[in-house]
Protein backbone atom coordinates (compact mmCIF):
# COMPACT_ATOMS: atom_id res chain seq x y z
CA UNK A 1 0.00 0.00 0.00
CA UNK A 2 2.34 2.27 0.75
CA UNK A 3 4.57 1.35 -2.16
CA UNK A 4 1.70 2.30 -4.14
CA UNK A 5 1.60 5.89 -2.58
CA UNK A 6 4.91 6.45 -3.20
CA UNK A 7 4.90 5.44 -6.69
CA UNK A 8 1.45 7.60 -7.62
CA UNK A 9 3.58 10.48 -5.69
CA UNK A 10 6.90 9.96 -7.73
CA UNK A 11 3.99 9.80 -10.89
CA UNK A 12 2.90 12.82 -9.99
CA UNK A 13 6.04 14.69 -9.27
CA UNK A 14 7.61 13.04 -12.07
CA UNK A 15 4.75 14.78 -14.35
CA UNK A 16 4.98 17.97 -13.05
CA UNK A 17 9.14 18.55 -13.42
CA UNK A 18 7.85 17.56 -16.79
CA UNK A 19 5.40 20.45 -16.91
CA UNK A 20 8.16 22.68 -15.96
CA UNK A 21 11.25 21.67 -18.14
CA UNK A 22 9.25 20.54 -21.03
CA UNK A 23 7.96 17.23 -22.15
CA UNK A 24 10.96 16.09 -23.48
CA UNK A 25 13.49 18.87 -22.14
CA UNK A 26 12.20 21.41 -24.67
CA UNK A 27 12.35 25.29 -23.00
CA UNK A 28 8.50 26.60 -22.03
CA UNK A 29 7.50 29.69 -23.62
CA UNK A 30 4.64 31.76 -22.70
CA UNK A 31 2.86 34.46 -23.98
CA UNK A 32 2.35 37.85 -22.32
CA UNK A 33 1.81 39.91 -25.41
CA UNK A 34 1.41 39.98 -29.14
CA UNK A 35 4.35 38.55 -30.90
CA UNK A 36 5.76 38.08 -27.31
CA UNK A 37 7.18 35.56 -24.94
CA UNK A 38 8.82 34.53 -22.12
CA UNK A 39 10.84 31.56 -20.59
CA UNK A 40 10.23 31.87 -16.85
CA UNK A 41 12.67 30.18 -14.85
CA UNK A 42 13.99 27.31 -16.88
CA UNK A 43 16.97 24.75 -16.76
CA UNK A 44 19.19 23.68 -19.39
CA UNK A 45 21.06 20.50 -19.36
CA UNK A 46 24.37 21.11 -21.73
CA UNK A 47 23.56 18.35 -23.88
CA UNK A 48 26.83 18.14 -25.72
CA UNK A 49 29.70 17.80 -23.58
CA UNK A 50 33.05 16.44 -25.34
CA UNK A 51 34.67 14.02 -23.67
CA UNK A 52 37.25 14.78 -20.47
CA UNK A 53 35.07 18.09 -19.81
CA UNK A 54 34.05 16.66 -16.41
CA UNK A 55 30.43 16.39 -14.91
CA UNK A 56 27.27 17.25 -16.69
CA UNK A 57 26.59 21.09 -16.88
CA UNK A 58 23.50 22.85 -16.43
CA UNK A 59 22.24 25.82 -15.54
CA UNK A 60 19.26 27.91 -15.11
CA UNK A 61 17.63 31.24 -17.39
CA UNK A 62 15.21 33.64 -18.35
CA UNK A 63 14.47 34.25 -21.73
CA UNK A 64 12.27 36.50 -23.66
CA UNK A 65 11.27 36.52 -27.31
CA UNK A 66 9.99 39.16 -29.36
CA UNK A 67 9.09 39.36 -32.92
CA UNK A 68 11.30 42.03 -34.84
CA UNK A 69 8.78 42.96 -37.23
CA UNK A 70 6.85 43.94 -34.57
CA UNK A 71 9.58 45.50 -31.59
CA UNK A 72 12.22 47.44 -32.11
CA UNK A 73 16.15 47.23 -30.83
CA UNK A 74 17.69 50.54 -29.24
CA UNK A 75 20.65 51.44 -27.27
CA UNK A 76 20.90 53.76 -24.48
CA UNK A 77 24.22 55.41 -23.30
CA UNK A 78 23.75 55.87 -19.94
CA UNK A 79 25.71 58.67 -19.25
CA UNK A 80 23.93 60.47 -21.84
CA UNK A 81 20.55 59.33 -20.47
CA UNK A 82 21.40 60.69 -16.85
CA UNK A 83 22.27 64.11 -18.42
CA UNK A 84 18.74 64.63 -20.75
CA UNK A 85 16.78 62.86 -18.07
CA UNK A 86 18.30 64.57 -15.18
CA UNK A 87 14.95 66.18 -13.52
CA UNK A 88 12.69 62.49 -14.27
CA UNK A 89 15.58 60.44 -12.35
CA UNK A 90 15.95 62.76 -9.41
CA UNK A 91 12.01 63.17 -8.80
CA UNK A 92 11.68 59.34 -8.83
CA UNK A 93 14.86 58.58 -7.03
CA UNK A 94 14.00 61.71 -4.36
CA UNK A 95 17.43 63.00 -4.55
CA UNK A 96 19.03 66.37 -5.91
CA UNK A 97 18.98 66.83 -9.54
CA UNK A 98 22.26 69.02 -9.98
CA UNK A 99 23.90 65.57 -8.44
CA UNK A 100 23.97 63.67 -11.64
CA UNK A 101 26.76 61.36 -9.93
CA UNK A 102 24.54 60.13 -6.79
CA UNK A 103 21.94 58.70 -9.76
CA UNK A 104 20.96 55.01 -9.38
CA UNK A 105 21.88 53.95 -13.25
CA UNK A 106 20.74 50.75 -13.80
CA UNK A 107 18.03 48.92 -16.06
CA UNK A 108 15.10 49.68 -13.69
CA UNK A 109 15.61 53.48 -13.75
CA UNK A 110 16.20 53.00 -17.32
CA UNK A 111 12.66 51.07 -17.94
CA UNK A 112 11.24 53.37 -15.47
CA UNK A 113 12.30 56.66 -17.06
CA UNK A 114 12.20 55.51 -20.34
CA UNK A 115 14.26 57.39 -22.51
CA UNK A 116 11.86 56.74 -25.95
CA UNK A 117 8.52 57.81 -27.25
CA UNK A 118 7.72 54.17 -27.58
CA UNK A 119 6.57 52.24 -24.86
CA UNK A 120 9.31 49.95 -23.38
CA UNK A 121 9.22 46.29 -23.23
CA UNK A 122 12.22 45.18 -22.15
CA UNK A 123 16.03 46.37 -21.02
CA UNK A 124 19.03 44.41 -20.88
CA UNK A 125 23.31 45.30 -20.89
CA UNK A 126 24.68 45.70 -24.10
CA UNK A 127 27.92 47.22 -23.50
CA UNK A 128 30.78 46.11 -21.18
CA UNK A 129 31.83 48.99 -18.73
CA UNK A 130 35.48 50.50 -18.85
CA UNK A 131 35.57 49.54 -14.77
CA UNK A 132 32.99 49.88 -12.28
CA UNK A 133 35.22 53.19 -11.61
CA UNK A 134 34.75 54.45 -14.90
CA UNK A 135 31.23 52.91 -16.14
CA UNK A 136 31.45 54.02 -20.06
CA UNK A 137 31.32 51.79 -22.89
CA UNK A 138 34.46 49.66 -23.22
CA UNK A 139 34.62 50.15 -27.01
CA UNK A 140 32.37 51.20 -29.70
CA UNK A 141 28.93 52.40 -29.01
CA UNK A 142 27.12 54.31 -31.70
CA UNK A 143 23.63 55.86 -31.19
CA UNK A 144 21.57 57.37 -34.15
CA UNK A 145 24.79 58.15 -36.05
CA UNK A 146 26.59 59.42 -33.65
CA UNK A 147 30.05 57.78 -32.23
CA UNK A 148 29.68 57.94 -28.39
CA UNK A 149 32.93 55.90 -27.63
CA UNK A 150 35.67 54.73 -29.70
CA UNK A 151 36.31 51.16 -31.42
CA UNK A 152 38.86 49.27 -29.22
CA UNK A 153 40.59 46.75 -31.30
CA UNK A 154 41.64 44.35 -28.71
CA UNK A 155 38.79 45.23 -26.56
CA UNK A 156 35.51 42.85 -27.06
CA UNK A 157 35.35 40.56 -30.48
CA UNK A 158 32.04 41.81 -32.27
CA UNK A 159 30.36 44.86 -32.84
CA UNK A 160 26.73 44.42 -33.01
CA UNK A 161 24.53 46.51 -35.21
CA UNK A 162 21.12 46.85 -34.48
CA UNK A 163 20.34 47.33 -37.75
CA UNK A 164 22.18 45.87 -41.53
CA UNK A 165 19.96 46.07 -44.72
CA UNK A 166 21.04 44.84 -47.35
CA UNK A 167 23.22 47.47 -49.23
CA UNK A 168 21.20 49.40 -51.46
CA UNK A 169 18.28 48.65 -50.30
CA UNK A 170 15.89 50.59 -48.09
CA UNK A 171 12.18 50.21 -47.11
CA UNK A 172 12.33 47.15 -44.87
CA UNK A 173 9.65 47.41 -42.20
CA UNK A 174 11.72 45.66 -39.66
CA UNK A 175 15.35 45.90 -38.28
CA UNK A 176 17.72 43.35 -39.44
CA UNK A 177 20.13 43.08 -36.88
CA UNK A 178 24.22 41.13 -36.99
CA UNK A 179 27.50 41.34 -36.35
CA UNK A 180 30.85 42.54 -37.37
CA UNK A 181 34.52 41.29 -36.28
CA UNK A 182 36.00 43.90 -34.49
CA UNK A 183 39.49 43.56 -35.87
CA UNK A 184 38.67 43.21 -39.72
CA UNK A 185 35.01 44.82 -40.71
CA UNK A 186 35.72 48.60 -40.17
CA UNK A 187 34.02 49.50 -43.29
CA UNK A 188 30.90 47.67 -42.24
CA UNK A 189 31.17 48.79 -38.86
CA UNK A 190 31.36 52.32 -40.58
CA UNK A 191 27.76 52.31 -42.25
CA UNK A 192 25.81 51.04 -38.76
CA UNK A 193 23.79 53.66 -37.04
CA UNK A 194 23.08 51.93 -34.31
CA UNK A 195 25.74 49.82 -32.83
CA UNK A 196 27.80 48.83 -29.65
CA UNK A 197 31.20 46.37 -29.43
CA UNK A 198 30.31 43.30 -27.18
CA UNK A 199 30.89 39.56 -27.35
CA UNK A 200 32.18 36.78 -27.62
CA UNK A 201 30.50 35.93 -30.79
CA UNK A 202 28.42 32.43 -29.71
CA UNK A 203 27.12 31.37 -33.12
CA UNK A 204 28.17 32.90 -36.57
CA UNK A 205 26.16 35.21 -38.78
CA UNK A 206 25.50 32.31 -41.64
CA UNK A 207 23.40 34.72 -43.97
CA UNK A 208 26.61 37.00 -45.79
CA UNK A 209 29.46 34.99 -44.35
CA UNK A 210 31.44 36.14 -47.15
CA UNK A 211 30.50 39.52 -45.80
CA UNK A 212 31.86 38.45 -42.61
CA UNK A 213 35.05 37.24 -43.38
CA UNK A 214 35.09 33.97 -41.97
CA UNK A 215 36.02 30.71 -43.39
CA UNK A 216 33.32 28.94 -43.24
CA UNK A 217 35.20 25.75 -43.94
CA UNK A 218 37.43 26.17 -40.53
CA UNK A 219 34.50 27.08 -38.49
CA UNK A 220 32.61 23.98 -37.21
CA UNK A 221 29.26 23.70 -38.95
CA UNK A 222 26.60 21.30 -37.61
CA UNK A 223 23.27 20.71 -39.30
CA UNK A 224 20.33 22.13 -37.84
CA UNK A 225 16.84 20.10 -39.35
CA UNK A 226 13.60 21.89 -39.08
CA UNK A 227 10.18 21.73 -40.67
CA UNK A 228 8.64 24.38 -43.31
CA UNK A 229 5.73 23.16 -44.44
CA UNK A 230 5.99 19.46 -43.42
CA UNK A 231 8.94 19.44 -45.14
CA UNK A 232 12.40 18.90 -43.26
CA UNK A 233 15.17 21.74 -44.27
CA UNK A 234 18.96 21.47 -43.50
CA UNK A 235 19.93 24.23 -41.62
CA UNK A 236 23.81 25.16 -41.22
CA UNK A 237 25.14 26.40 -38.06
CA UNK A 238 28.05 27.81 -37.36
CA UNK A 239 29.81 27.47 -34.20
CA UNK A 240 31.68 30.25 -32.78
CA UNK A 241 32.67 28.49 -29.19
CA UNK A 242 35.41 26.28 -29.58
CA UNK A 243 36.01 23.54 -27.31
CA UNK A 244 38.83 24.86 -24.83
CA UNK A 245 39.08 25.61 -21.31
CA UNK A 246 38.62 29.55 -20.86
CA UNK A 247 34.90 28.39 -23.08
CA UNK A 248 34.02 26.79 -20.24
CA UNK A 249 34.59 29.23 -17.20
CA UNK A 250 31.56 29.96 -15.28
CA UNK A 251 29.62 33.07 -14.90
CA UNK A 252 26.08 34.62 -14.59
CA UNK A 253 26.14 35.13 -18.69
CA UNK A 254 23.25 37.51 -20.71
CA UNK A 255 22.99 36.86 -24.09
CA UNK A 256 21.37 38.08 -27.08
CA UNK A 257 20.05 35.47 -30.28
CA UNK A 258 17.96 36.12 -33.70
CA UNK A 259 16.66 32.83 -35.36
CA UNK A 260 15.87 32.06 -38.66
CA UNK A 261 12.03 31.69 -37.89
CA UNK A 262 11.23 30.60 -41.70
CA UNK A 263 9.09 33.24 -42.67
CA UNK A 264 8.37 33.14 -46.30
CA UNK A 265 6.86 35.95 -48.36
CA UNK A 266 7.01 37.71 -51.68
CA UNK A 267 7.40 40.60 -49.86
CA UNK A 268 10.60 40.35 -48.00
CA UNK A 269 10.18 43.54 -46.46
CA UNK A 270 6.61 43.50 -44.78
CA UNK A 271 6.71 42.81 -41.20
CA UNK A 272 5.62 39.82 -40.55
CA UNK A 273 8.85 37.69 -42.55
CA UNK A 274 11.20 39.77 -39.66
CA UNK A 275 12.97 37.39 -37.74
CA UNK A 276 12.39 36.64 -34.06
CA UNK A 277 15.25 37.96 -31.74
CA UNK A 278 16.23 36.64 -27.85
CA UNK A 279 17.46 37.94 -24.83
CA UNK A 280 18.51 35.36 -22.14
CA UNK A 281 19.77 36.02 -18.65
CA UNK A 282 21.28 32.91 -16.32
CA UNK A 283 20.60 32.78 -12.70
CA UNK A 284 23.09 30.18 -12.44
CA UNK A 285 26.80 30.72 -13.55
CA UNK A 286 26.98 29.08 -17.28
CA UNK A 287 30.11 29.02 -19.81
CA UNK A 288 30.29 30.19 -23.22
CA UNK A 289 30.11 26.14 -24.76
CA UNK A 290 26.66 25.91 -22.23
CA UNK A 291 24.91 28.77 -24.32
CA UNK A 292 26.17 27.99 -27.54
CA UNK A 293 24.84 24.38 -26.45
CA UNK A 294 21.60 26.04 -26.10
CA UNK A 295 21.69 28.37 -29.16
CA UNK A 296 21.85 25.45 -31.44
CA UNK A 297 19.62 23.30 -29.79
CA UNK A 298 15.93 22.59 -31.27
CA UNK A 299 14.90 22.29 -27.30
CA UNK A 300 15.63 25.57 -26.91
CA UNK A 301 13.31 27.54 -30.08
CA UNK A 302 10.11 24.59 -29.19
CA UNK A 303 8.90 25.08 -32.28
CA UNK A 304 9.62 23.30 -35.18
CA UNK A 305 9.66 25.92 -37.57
CA UNK A 306 12.83 27.86 -36.07
CA UNK A 307 16.36 27.26 -36.27
CA UNK A 308 18.92 29.11 -35.04
CA UNK A 309 20.94 32.05 -36.52
CA UNK A 310 23.46 33.23 -34.73
CA UNK A 311 24.20 34.48 -30.97
CA UNK A 312 26.08 36.93 -29.54
CA UNK A 313 27.28 37.00 -25.74
CA UNK A 314 26.39 40.75 -23.56
CA UNK A 315 28.21 41.53 -20.64
CA UNK A 316 27.47 39.00 -17.52
CA UNK A 317 28.66 38.20 -13.92
CA UNK A 318 27.47 40.97 -12.14
CA UNK A 319 25.96 43.13 -15.37
CA UNK A 320 23.97 39.72 -16.26
CA UNK A 321 20.19 41.34 -15.44
CA UNK A 322 16.82 41.77 -17.17
CA UNK A 323 13.79 44.02 -16.90
CA UNK A 324 10.68 43.39 -18.54
CA UNK A 325 7.23 43.58 -19.16
CA UNK A 326 5.13 40.99 -17.11
CA UNK A 327 2.37 41.79 -20.19
CA UNK A 328 1.08 43.70 -22.88
CA UNK A 329 -0.93 45.91 -22.73
CA UNK A 330 -0.50 45.92 -19.04
CA UNK A 331 -0.42 48.55 -16.16
CA UNK A 332 0.94 48.93 -12.74
CA UNK A 333 3.35 47.43 -11.61
CA UNK A 334 4.11 45.44 -14.42
CA UNK A 335 7.74 44.61 -14.51
CA UNK A 336 9.80 41.08 -14.11
CA UNK A 337 12.82 41.80 -12.82
CA UNK A 338 15.75 39.86 -12.91
CA UNK A 339 19.36 40.00 -12.09
CA UNK A 340 21.29 43.47 -10.75
CA UNK A 341 18.83 45.70 -12.31
CA UNK A 342 19.95 48.66 -9.58
CA UNK A 343 23.44 48.16 -10.62
CA UNK A 344 25.06 51.01 -12.75
CA UNK A 345 25.00 49.78 -16.70
CA UNK A 346 27.45 51.72 -19.44
CA UNK A 347 25.01 51.00 -22.02
CA UNK A 348 21.83 49.20 -22.48
CA UNK A 349 20.22 47.45 -24.91
CA UNK A 350 16.37 48.37 -24.95
CA UNK A 351 13.22 46.96 -26.65
CA UNK A 352 10.12 49.18 -27.22
CA UNK A 353 6.92 48.47 -29.41
CA UNK A 354 7.47 49.28 -33.15
CA UNK A 355 5.46 51.91 -34.26
CA UNK B 1 126.54 -8.00 36.51
CA UNK B 2 125.86 -10.33 33.37
CA UNK B 3 127.06 -9.73 29.96
CA UNK B 4 123.34 -9.00 28.79
CA UNK B 5 122.44 -6.36 31.62
CA UNK B 6 126.03 -4.91 30.50
CA UNK B 7 124.71 -4.77 27.20
CA UNK B 8 122.05 -3.16 28.22
CA UNK B 9 123.30 -0.42 29.94
CA UNK B 10 126.18 0.65 27.26
CA UNK B 11 122.86 0.63 25.02
CA UNK B 12 120.98 3.09 26.88
CA UNK B 13 123.93 5.01 27.96
CA UNK B 14 124.59 5.08 23.86
CA UNK B 15 121.03 6.63 23.33
CA UNK B 16 120.64 8.71 26.21
CA UNK B 17 124.10 10.33 24.98
CA UNK B 18 123.22 10.21 21.27
CA UNK B 19 119.35 11.85 21.46
CA UNK B 20 120.04 13.87 24.31
CA UNK B 21 118.96 16.91 22.56
CA UNK B 22 115.41 14.55 21.22
CA UNK B 23 114.30 13.89 24.21
CA UNK B 24 114.21 16.96 25.36
CA UNK B 25 112.31 18.22 22.66
CA UNK B 26 109.94 15.65 23.34
CA UNK B 27 109.46 16.11 27.17
CA UNK B 28 109.02 19.77 26.23
CA UNK B 29 106.03 19.10 24.13
CA UNK B 30 104.98 16.67 25.65
CA UNK B 31 104.75 19.70 28.57
CA UNK B 32 103.09 22.28 26.77
CA UNK B 33 100.58 20.03 24.99
CA UNK B 34 99.57 19.62 28.91
CA UNK B 35 99.53 23.53 29.39
CA UNK B 36 97.32 24.04 26.44
CA UNK B 37 94.88 21.79 27.12
CA UNK B 38 94.94 22.66 30.79
CA UNK B 39 94.40 26.25 29.75
CA UNK B 40 91.25 25.14 27.52
CA UNK B 41 89.60 23.66 30.16
CA UNK B 42 90.40 26.51 32.63
CA UNK B 43 88.56 28.45 29.59
CA UNK B 44 85.88 26.13 28.31
CA UNK B 45 85.46 23.59 30.30
CA UNK B 46 82.27 24.74 31.69
CA UNK B 47 80.63 24.29 28.20
CA UNK B 48 81.37 20.85 28.54
CA UNK B 49 80.50 20.11 32.05
CA UNK B 50 77.19 22.49 32.59
CA UNK B 51 75.14 20.69 30.15
CA UNK B 52 75.81 17.07 31.54
CA UNK B 53 75.30 18.23 35.40
CA UNK B 54 72.29 20.33 33.67
CA UNK B 55 71.45 16.69 32.01
CA UNK B 56 72.16 14.60 35.55
CA UNK B 57 70.10 17.01 37.34
CA UNK B 58 66.99 16.97 35.23
CA UNK B 59 67.38 13.68 34.76
CA UNK B 60 67.04 13.07 38.85
CA UNK B 61 64.31 15.88 39.03
CA UNK B 62 61.94 14.44 36.29
CA UNK B 63 63.13 10.58 38.17
CA UNK B 64 61.94 12.50 41.90
CA UNK B 65 58.87 13.91 39.93
CA UNK B 66 57.74 11.19 38.30
CA UNK B 67 58.97 8.26 40.05
CA UNK B 68 58.13 6.99 44.06
CA UNK B 69 57.53 10.95 44.98
CA UNK B 70 53.78 10.92 43.69
CA UNK B 71 52.14 13.28 45.67
CA UNK B 72 55.04 15.60 45.46
CA UNK B 73 54.71 15.84 41.05
CA UNK B 74 50.38 16.01 41.87
CA UNK B 75 51.28 19.15 44.19
CA UNK B 76 53.47 20.61 41.60
CA UNK B 77 50.81 19.79 38.99
CA UNK B 78 48.38 21.99 41.06
CA UNK B 79 50.55 25.08 40.91
CA UNK B 80 50.07 24.40 37.00
CA UNK B 81 47.46 26.44 36.24
CA UNK B 82 48.79 30.15 38.16
CA UNK B 83 51.92 29.29 36.28
CA UNK B 84 50.00 29.32 32.91
CA UNK B 85 48.48 32.33 33.89
CA UNK B 86 51.12 34.18 34.03
CA UNK B 87 53.18 33.00 31.32
CA UNK B 88 49.67 33.95 29.19
CA UNK B 89 49.47 37.21 30.97
CA UNK B 90 52.85 37.88 29.93
CA UNK B 91 52.38 36.49 26.55
CA UNK B 92 49.43 39.06 26.36
CA UNK B 93 52.20 41.96 27.64
CA UNK B 94 54.16 41.03 25.32
CA UNK B 95 51.68 40.95 22.45
CA UNK B 96 50.78 44.52 23.19
CA UNK B 97 53.90 45.98 23.08
CA UNK B 98 53.85 44.34 19.55
CA UNK B 99 51.01 46.67 18.37
CA UNK B 100 48.82 43.71 18.89
CA UNK B 101 49.47 42.09 15.78
CA UNK B 102 48.90 44.75 13.13
CA UNK B 103 50.58 44.39 9.67
CA UNK B 104 49.23 47.38 8.33
CA UNK B 105 46.30 50.55 8.83
CA UNK B 106 45.00 51.68 5.30
CA UNK B 107 43.48 54.95 6.64
CA UNK B 108 39.95 56.09 4.96
CA UNK B 109 39.81 60.30 5.09
CA UNK B 110 37.58 61.18 1.67
CA UNK B 111 36.21 64.51 1.66
CA UNK B 112 34.15 65.86 -0.45
CA UNK B 113 31.24 68.89 -1.14
CA UNK B 114 28.17 69.43 -2.57
CA UNK B 115 29.98 71.73 -5.66
CA UNK B 116 32.54 68.82 -6.12
CA UNK B 117 30.14 66.20 -6.91
CA UNK B 118 27.58 68.77 -8.84
CA UNK B 119 30.73 68.79 -11.39
CA UNK B 120 30.45 65.43 -11.85
CA UNK B 121 29.87 63.66 -14.85
CA UNK B 122 26.93 60.91 -14.26
CA UNK B 123 30.38 58.60 -15.78
CA UNK B 124 32.15 59.28 -12.89
CA UNK B 125 30.12 58.05 -9.40
CA UNK B 126 30.62 59.29 -6.43
CA UNK B 127 32.95 56.06 -5.24
CA UNK B 128 36.05 55.93 -3.42
CA UNK B 129 37.82 52.52 -3.90
CA UNK B 130 40.81 51.64 -1.64
CA UNK B 131 43.26 49.03 -2.14
CA UNK B 132 45.47 46.74 0.29
CA UNK B 133 47.31 43.90 1.13
CA UNK B 134 45.81 40.98 3.01
CA UNK B 135 46.57 37.46 2.53
CA UNK B 136 43.19 35.91 3.97
CA UNK B 137 44.87 32.65 4.89
CA UNK B 138 47.17 34.75 7.63
CA UNK B 139 45.60 37.91 8.13
CA UNK B 140 42.17 39.25 9.65
CA UNK B 141 41.03 42.71 7.88
CA UNK B 142 38.35 45.09 10.00
CA UNK B 143 37.26 48.44 9.29
CA UNK B 144 36.29 51.39 11.00
CA UNK B 145 34.20 54.08 9.22
CA UNK B 146 32.58 57.09 10.41
CA UNK B 147 30.71 59.49 8.30
CA UNK B 148 31.69 63.43 9.51
CA UNK B 149 28.96 66.42 8.44
CA UNK B 150 26.15 64.83 6.61
CA UNK B 151 23.63 61.41 8.02
CA UNK B 152 24.73 59.77 4.31
CA UNK B 153 24.33 56.03 3.83
CA UNK B 154 27.57 54.60 2.74
CA UNK B 155 27.61 51.51 0.34
CA UNK B 156 30.31 49.33 0.88
CA UNK B 157 31.32 46.80 -2.56
CA UNK B 158 34.63 44.64 -2.10
CA UNK B 159 36.61 42.88 -5.07
CA UNK B 160 34.15 44.62 -7.86
CA UNK B 161 31.78 42.05 -6.86
CA UNK B 162 28.13 43.25 -6.98
CA UNK B 163 26.92 40.77 -4.25
CA UNK B 164 29.20 41.78 -1.83
CA UNK B 165 28.12 45.52 -1.58
CA UNK B 166 26.70 46.27 1.66
CA UNK B 167 24.41 49.38 2.55
CA UNK B 168 25.51 50.88 6.07
CA UNK B 169 23.35 53.53 7.74
CA UNK B 170 25.50 54.09 10.87
CA UNK B 171 29.28 54.38 11.75
CA UNK B 172 31.07 51.30 11.63
CA UNK B 173 33.44 50.00 14.22
CA UNK B 174 35.97 47.10 13.78
CA UNK B 175 33.61 45.30 11.33
CA UNK B 176 35.77 42.16 10.94
CA UNK B 177 35.15 41.93 6.67
CA UNK B 178 37.66 39.02 5.79
CA UNK B 179 34.95 36.83 4.84
CA UNK B 180 33.71 39.21 2.84
CA UNK B 181 36.70 39.53 0.94
CA UNK B 182 37.20 35.63 1.40
CA UNK B 183 34.10 35.02 -0.20
CA UNK B 184 34.87 37.66 -3.16
CA UNK B 185 38.19 37.55 -4.25
CA UNK B 186 39.37 40.71 -6.82
CA UNK B 187 38.65 39.01 -9.95
CA UNK B 188 40.63 39.06 -13.84
CA UNK B 189 37.88 40.36 -15.48
CA UNK B 190 34.86 42.03 -15.68
CA UNK B 191 31.27 40.93 -17.15
CA UNK B 192 31.62 37.51 -17.42
CA UNK B 193 34.99 38.03 -19.45
CA UNK B 194 38.57 37.10 -18.15
CA UNK B 195 41.46 39.19 -19.34
CA UNK B 196 45.18 39.22 -18.73
CA UNK B 197 45.07 42.46 -18.96
CA UNK B 198 42.72 42.62 -15.38
CA UNK B 199 44.52 40.37 -13.71
CA UNK B 200 45.31 41.59 -10.02
CA UNK B 201 48.58 40.33 -7.79
CA UNK B 202 47.73 38.20 -5.20
CA UNK B 203 46.46 39.06 -1.97
CA UNK B 204 45.10 42.63 -3.43
CA UNK B 205 41.85 43.37 -1.93
CA UNK B 206 39.16 45.89 -2.74
CA UNK B 207 37.03 48.38 -1.05
CA UNK B 208 34.63 50.96 -2.24
CA UNK B 209 32.97 53.26 -0.85
CA UNK B 210 30.35 54.78 -2.03
CA UNK B 211 28.40 57.80 0.09
CA UNK B 212 24.63 57.30 -1.03
CA UNK B 213 21.61 59.35 0.07
CA UNK B 214 23.45 62.14 1.12
CA UNK B 215 21.68 65.07 3.37
CA UNK B 216 23.05 68.95 2.97
CA UNK B 217 21.35 69.88 6.34
CA UNK B 218 24.01 69.94 8.50
CA UNK B 219 26.56 71.73 5.53
CA UNK B 220 28.12 71.74 2.37
CA UNK B 221 30.56 69.82 2.91
CA UNK B 222 31.16 66.03 4.32
CA UNK B 223 33.97 63.52 4.72
CA UNK B 224 33.87 59.56 5.48
CA UNK B 225 36.83 59.31 7.72
CA UNK B 226 38.44 55.74 9.16
CA UNK B 227 41.04 53.09 8.58
CA UNK B 228 41.21 49.49 7.15
CA UNK B 229 43.40 47.14 9.75
CA UNK B 230 45.46 44.24 8.57
CA UNK B 231 45.94 41.84 11.29
CA UNK B 232 47.70 38.69 11.57
CA UNK B 233 45.25 36.10 12.18
CA UNK B 234 45.12 34.73 16.00
CA UNK B 235 46.11 30.82 15.89
CA UNK B 236 43.02 29.09 16.72
CA UNK B 237 40.86 31.68 15.47
CA UNK B 238 38.90 30.49 12.61
CA UNK B 239 40.25 31.27 9.00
Amino acid sequence: MKASRLFVLFLLFSSLDCVAAGLDGSVVWSKIGPHLEVANDQVWNVKALPAGRGEPRSFRFYALRFHLGYYQLKLVDVGEFARSKAESIARDQNVDKTLPAVFELGLRTIFKINPFSEKIVAAAPAGFPTSSRNPTNLGLLKIDGVERFKLVSKGPSAVFCLDNPPQGSSGYEYQIPTFFRTSVQSNLIDGCRDEVQTGPRILEDPSRFRVQQFDADSTTVETYRRKIDGREEAVPVYLGIPDTPPNYVKYLRAAFAVDDPGRISDQNKERDVARNAYIIVTTTPAGFWDLQDMFKSPEFYANEHYAPHWAINLPGDDYAALVHVKSLPGEGANTTEIGSVTLRQATVLAVVVRK
Amino acid sequence: MSDVGDIVVKLIGFLAEKYAAASKYIVAGIFSAALIAGVLVYFFGGSLIDPRIDYYLMTKMNAYFEGDEGSFAAAARNVDPKIKNLAVAQLESIRNSLYEEVDAVYPITYSFTKAEIAKLDPNSPLTFPLYLYADLSKHRVSIFLNRRNNTFSVLMCFNHDQKSCRQRTSNLSNEDITETLRSHPLKPGSGGIESETLTYPPNIQLIEISPQHLNWDEGADASVEGYVMVRRAIQGQPK
